[in-house]
């Protein structure tokens, strides 16, 4: 065991000794760890906006419909309205982890100004509950932008899309028209309380429109009821367990579904990012890996002789062997660590001053504030110590099958 | 009881095309405690036979017994083993462990032992040696802290600290002025007398001789034993 602790001094020392080169592994490892946690983080940031956009900007933590809603999206929303006064919601509250719950109706309407006429998409929200469960709706708003009032004096907003179409103004008055559940078109005026900043951050459509959720049940005439209850709890990646609860609180009449099941196309970007994360630490995993062999070649070469003395001495082949593979794992491990560091240090102060990202489609940007688990940079550096001493393997092996005469042979 | 017995050692180098013969048949004893020279102008095959001897190369035919044991085919570190037990090795360009101070280096070849002997008790028997070859005062030098002369000196007490029956030196002073060759020489002639070393040093300058006991000469892969006067009357001629 001595003769191991041995060779991983000599290792240790020719680490030091050779500082310029040892310098240059150093750094080129370091950066490339740095650079990894360092986009680690800023992804992980990206992707806590990403989900906080999300869930507490649209769809909620979980949302509560009416049986066969989910697998019938080609059908009128209309179809699946189901009673939500305060009896029902007092019912989803009491169910464990519950936080807040809000009623809407969604419904496809025209929206008529003096003689122009849309399609648009509506929802009808709580203008007070909803901002329980989704309370970054209202950074969705433009200044003094609001959703409120009732069945007779509703205040809506709509997206930059169709105000630019209509060419609206706050206080003009809007008539919609929209079919109900049995086909009866029905008619309803709500005055233009604002507008929307933004797209909200994941709609496939442009024409949105936001009324009050007296104004929305009056017009598609589902009094007391709703097409849909979204469900705020506290920790969103518990998500799961609280679909089984409210499902089995509610019954079969109602089908529960969380924003990973609701947000698609969030989750595909959340994907995305991953893999894309992944094909990057990749392709440096491989540059660093490709570096660390070269390196230990060129040491291996440099060194033939003094592994011939050892040979002749009577080191074993295997402790030649280890001998380098620990040469490359100190210079790994130490490149990993001051790497890791620095990583750590740029995202810590990335975080503090937050980093400005504008989302595809978006008009504002998003403040995103990078962070790390230890974990992570724990596996990073771990990860390039063992990289770099399987990357020794080859150099290691070549200078380990030498005979002691070739060893000692070289000049 | 001989430590060394060579019996019709060849050794043929193939370079693909052609074949050098390196040695063409030594026979050889060497008894213990005897301090022999082996006396040869260049490429007659002074380095080949002692690697041959020293266990770092194998011979192409003939016998090698070492301490009455023949030493057959065995595998790389089989033959490390035998090294590190039985043999010092000392080198004309001494070839110390650079990162490693005096008495590191003196250590190492029993630090690498399957089982090494207890730090306290190995600490003390090197820095004996090192004061035996004259280091005392230089155990936590680097070897680059150190003259050409110190270096060897600590190769021959690396060389000694395995207590080996036999010290091998291919050519230990030809990197040494005169003077300083003069010392190294005297030094091993001493350890020689003093401790009963076992010595084969190679050597092709005529000027070392005289602290020969026994001279093997060699020229063209074979041997020609003989006494001092022969050797300097041939090396006059
Ligand atoms: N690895 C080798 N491959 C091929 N031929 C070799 C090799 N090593 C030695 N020889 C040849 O074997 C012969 C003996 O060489 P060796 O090195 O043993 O001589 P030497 O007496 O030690 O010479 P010197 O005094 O110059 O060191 C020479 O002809 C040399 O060219
Ligand atoms: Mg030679």
């Amino acid at each position: 065991m001595r003769g191991v602790w041995q060779l991983v001094r000599i290792a240790l020392r020719n680490v030091v000794r050779n500082r310029r080169r040892s310098a240059i592994t150093l750094v080129a490892l370091g950066m490339a760890v740095c650079v990894l946690v360092f986009l680690r983080g800023a992804v992980n940031g990206l992707q806590a906006v990403l989900k906080e956009r999300v869930i507490y900007g649209q769809t909620g933590v979980v949302q509560i419909h009416k049986r066969g809603f989910i697998a019938n999206v080609k059908k009128s929303p209309l179809h699946f309205g189901f009673p939500a006064g305060p009896a029902m919601l007092a019912k989803v509250r009491a169910v464990e982890g519950v936080q807040a719950v809000t009623p809407r109706v969604a419904f496809a309407t025209m929206v008529s100004v003096k003689d122009t006429t849309l399609f648009a998409l509506g929802l009808g929200i709580d203008p007070v509950l909803e901002y329980d469960v989704c309370p970054q709706r209202r950074n969705d708003l433009s200044p003094g932008s609001t959703v409120s009032g009732g069945a007779a004096d509703g205040l809506g907003v709509t997206t930059p899309e169709l105000r630019d179409q209509l060419a609206l103004k706050r206080g003009d008055e809007l008539t919609l028209l929209a079919p109900d559940f049995d086909g009866t078109l029905n008619g309803g005026l709500v005055g233009v309380g604002g507008f929307l900043a933004d797209n909200p951050a994941f709609s496939a459509d442009k024409k949105l429109i936001f009324v009050p959720l007296a104004a929305a049940q009056a017009l598609v005439r589902l009094d007391e009821q709703a097409t849909e209850l979204a469900v705020r709890s506290a920790d969103p990646d518990a998500a799961d367990a609280l679909k089984q609860r409210l499902e089995a609180a509610l019954g079969p009449g109602f089908e529960v579904h969380t924003w990973r099941e609701l947000a698609k196309f969030a989750v595909d970007a959340l994907s995305t990012q991953e893999k894309a994360l992944g094909f990057v630490t990749g392709i440096f995993a491989l540059v660093a890996l490709f570096g660390i062999l070269n390196t230990m070649l060129m040491i291996v070469l440099a060194r033939t002789k003094e592994i011939g003395t050892m040979m002749a001495v009577g080191v074993r082949r295997r402790s030649i062997l280890g001998l380098v593979v620990s040469e490359a794992a100190i210079l790994g491990g130490l490149g990993a660590i001051l790497g890791g560091a620095l990583g750590v240090c740029a995202v810590l102060l990335a975080a503090k001053v937050g980093l400005s990202i504008k989302p595809p489609g978006a008009t504002l940007p998003d403040i995103v504030r990078p962070f790390v688990s230890l974990a992570f940079v724990a596996r990073a550096v771990i990860g390039a110590m063992i990289g770099a001493a399987i990357a020794a393997v080859y150099p290691a092996y070549r200078a380990s099958r030498m005979t002691p005469i070739e060893a000692l042979g070289a000049l | 009881m001989s430590i060394i017995k060579l019996q019709g050692i060849k050794k043929e180098y193939d370079l693909g095309k052609t074949k050098v013969i390196a040695l063409k048949g030594v026979d050889l004893e060497v008894q213990k405690g005897e301090f022999t020279v082996v006396m040869g102008p260049s490429g007659s095959g002074k380095t080949t036979l002692l690697n041959i001897i020293g266990c770092l190369d194998r011979q192409t035919s003939g016998r090698y017994d070492l301490e009455d044991k023949e030493v057959v085919g065995k595998d790389f570190d089989d033959l490390a083993a035998i090294r590190n037990e039985k043999i010092g090795f000392i080198f004309q360009m001494f070839n110390l462990i650079p990162v490693l101070d005096v008495i590191e280096n003196i250590e190492f070849p029993c630090l690498v032992r399957q089982v090494p002997e207890a730090k306290a008790k190995l600490r003390a028997r090197a820095t004996q040696l090192a004061e035996d070859v004259g280091l005392g005062p230089y155990l936590h030098h680097k070897p680059d802290e150190l003259s050409g002369g110190q270096r060897q000196r600590v190769a021959i007490a690396r060389a000694l600290a395995t207590q080996p029956v036999l010290v091998l030196a291919d050519e230990p002073t030809a990197n040494l002025d005169s003077k300083t060759s003069d010392q190294i020489i005297d030094l091993m002639v001493h350890l020689n007398k003093d401790k009963g070393v076992t010595f084969l040093f190679s050597t092709h300058d005529p000027r070392v001789m005289k602290h020969a006991r026994r001279v093997v000469r060699i020229a063209d892969g074979k041997i020609v034993e003989g006494t001092l006067e022969e050797h300097e009357r041939a090396a006059h001629a």
